[in-house]
């Protein structure tokens, strides 16, 4: 906020002026509206004392706005006679003599003191030119600013009571509207709903992406849409969390805190720069073969950043790897799929004996929730054992499902479970998958959800799915190599790759 | 409607719920603005079951299965749930049936909540 300075003619009409100029000016400060409304009044009582009581008469009046980090100022300067009741005001409020207080109004400005008990009023020569400055400071709130958007006024109404106690609300049944305040006023948090006319909520978010000043305000989806692609596309907006209504208070507080949490230490650290040993150290590999299995991996870093990472620990954990990818891209990412990797490596290295994929995902979780790094970004996992007789044992943790084909053609396996560190307590679910024939793919998102070069999005897809299934008759190397000359020429004619890009196929060795 | 069906309208758990995590003076003026916007709504989808506009209804619908859950208008937020899958998967056959039935539910919905809450 810039200083407010207006110098003007000591006349009852510009008393009016002053104060809607400032009052607009306020508009934008972080101030509550009564304290905001209680401005505006004791602007109006001092400047119309000044006009119509003061002796001798002021010609001129001038008011400042000012402010630091904790406080804005208001400061009004005139010419004329110096009030000396005012003084007494001052002094009878700091002393709580309430009684004597009253027993010396008269002019209207005994609620000047007992609004703003720390109000200075005090006189000053300059020059042989006697004028009052009277200093009124106004601390600012504390609280985190969240605005809310969702056209169900009902919807809006409970939000405001959920969180008006420990927040400052501002509600928006517009987006419109959301937008135009969003882009003027100072936010720490926006939750939007996502169904709404006109502009949906993944436009909002689009649109506050493409602006230097709103970009970087977390951000929630608060929707019913519990549609995993609708999800999906949320989350590669850079969202700091996704909600399914209806949303409990207890849940909802949590969440906020951690998302602004998350963003606080996340702004600490924006200014690291990543070199090229972080990105070697997590270019994904693995052997060429495990035990009883066949495996092949194929990756694309990204043209910037990109979250994909594969840990796999031979020394404690020969038989099982973790395929992660960090929501989101750019260079945080991959900050963050080190951290992961790093983490995932101090727990297995560590462990006192052999671990199952829930338990590695369960550890992810907690700390995803508490750890001071890990809980600035959003990571999903896919956990795998390779066991005895063709068999594996797969956790999910927000992932894609692996999808597996065989002579029968193609499915997705049931393998499903949250994003870490979302909920307090995290039970992933093992799922055993029989390998006797066909082969496991297993991918991040980059591989389905790149954009087609010419065509609509869900192309890509289909047409992963079209050479996974008629890859059945290659050795899993060739497929994989057909799989990845369709990306690359497409990231070709795209002329960037937008998202890592990793794929791992298994086969049981026959 | 039979008796049963009208037992099922309102989950009064989750109206205690929302009542805890808000405050029971609080409660008439949130249940106001529900039945305000629950008539709003259906309004809507009766305006729209007249003229097809499937797209209207799903987002209606969309909308009033989260709101409706939250004030405990479970029967209310089944229907809507229904009606909006109906519409994603194009199954247009059945949202007049079940928009009617949601309508039909309305007006009992609204005389239950008055009675039990305002």
């Amino acid at each position: 906020m810039y200083p407010f300075c207006l110098h003007l003619e000591a006349k009852l009409e510009n008393v009016r002026e002053i104060r809607n100029k400032v009052s607009t000016f306020l508009e934008t400060s972080r101030l509550s509206d009564s304290v905001k409304e209680n401005i505006a009044l004791v602007l109006s009582e001092i400047l119309t004392n000044i006009v119509q009581h003061s002796t001798p008469k002021a010609s001129e009046m001038s008011v400042k706005v000012y402010q630091d980090d904790h406080f804005i100022f208001l400061n009004i300067v005139d010419n004329g006679g110096h009030f000396k009741q005012l003084i007494e005001l001052v002094e009878c409020q700091k002393r709580s003599s309430m009684e004597k207080l009253f027993q010396v109004s008269g002019m209207g400005l005994n609620f000047v003191a007992t609004l703003f008990p720390d109000v200075k009023y005090i006189e000053e020569t300059h020059s042989g030119v006697t004028t009052n400055r009277m200093i009124i400071s106004v601390e600012k709130s504390n609280k985190k600013r969240i605005a809310v958007v969702d056209d169900d006024i009902s919807m809006l109404s409970v939000m405001r009571i959920y969180l008006e106690n420990d927040y400052d609300i501002e509600t928006f049944e517009s987006p419109e509207k959301a937008l135009q305040e969003l882009s003027t006023q100072e936010f720490d948090l926006v939750i939007s709903d996502i169904s709404m006319p006109q502009i949906d909520g993944l436009m909002l978010k689009r649109s506050l992406a493409s602006s230097e000043k709103t970009s970087t305000i977390p951000f929630i989806f608060l929707s019913a849409n519990e549609e995993f692609e609708t999800q999906n596309s949320a989350v590669d907006l850079g969202i700091d969390d996704y909600l399914i209504k209806p949303v409990r208070k207890e849940q909802l507080l949590i969440v906020i805190r951690r998302v602004l949490n998350r963003s606080q230490k996340f702004r600490e650290m924006l200014g690291n720069r990543l070199d090229e040993k972080i990105t070697n150290a997590l270019r994904p590999a693995l052997p060429k073969k495990i035990d009883t299995f066949r495996i092949e991996v194929r990756s694309r870093s990204a043209t910037a950043g990109g979250g994909d990472f594969i840990f796999y620990e031979p020394s404690k954990n020969g038989l099982g790897f973790i395929l992660g990818d960090i929501m989101g891209h750019g260079e945080q990412a991959k900050f963050f799929a080190h951290a992961h990797a790093g983490f995932l490596q101090g727990l297995l290295v560590n462990a006192v004996s052999r671990t199952p994929p829930s338990y590695w995902l369960n550890s992810l979780s907690v700390a995803a929730g508490d750890n001071s790094i890990l809980n600035k970004t959003l990571v999903t996992c896919l956990a795998v054992e390779l066991q005895d007789n063709n068999m594996l044992k797969v956790a999910s943790a927000g992932h894609l499902p692996p999808i597996i084909v065989n002579s029968f053609g193609l499915y997705e396996a049931d393998v499903s479970g949250g994003l870490p560190g979302l909920a307090a307590e995290s039970n992933y679910e093992e799922q055993l998958i029989h390998l006797d024939s066909g082969r496991m793919m297993l991918f991040t998102d980059g591989l389905v959800e790149m954009p087609c070069a010419g065509s609509p999005k869900e192309s890509v897809e289909n047409k992963i799915r079209d050479l996974m299934s008629s890859g059945i008759d290659l050795t899993i190397e060739e497929s994989c190599d057909q799989l990845m000359s369709y990306i690359d020429e497409n990231a070709q004619k795209l002329g960037a790759l937008p998202d890592d890009v990793t794929l791992i196929m298994i086969e049981a060795c026959r | 409607m039979d008796q049963k069906s009208e037992s099922l309208l309102i989950d009064e758990s989750m109206i205690k719920q929302l009542e805890n995590d808000t405050s029971s003076e609080l409660m008439p003026s949130m249940i106001k603005i529900f039945i305000e916007e629950l008539n709003r709504r259906v309004n809507s989808l009766a305006a729209c079951i007249e003229k097809e506009l499937y797209d209207q209804i799903e987002k209606e619908s969309h909308a009033l299965k989260s709101s409706a859950k939250t004030f405990g208008a479970v029967k209310i937020a089944d229907l809507a749930s229904e009606i909006d899958t109906l519409c994603k998967n194009g199954s247009f056959s059945l949202v007049s049936e079940k928009t009617r039935l949601l309508l039909e539910h309305a007006e009992p919905t609204v005389t239950e909540l008055t009675n039990k809450y305002l």
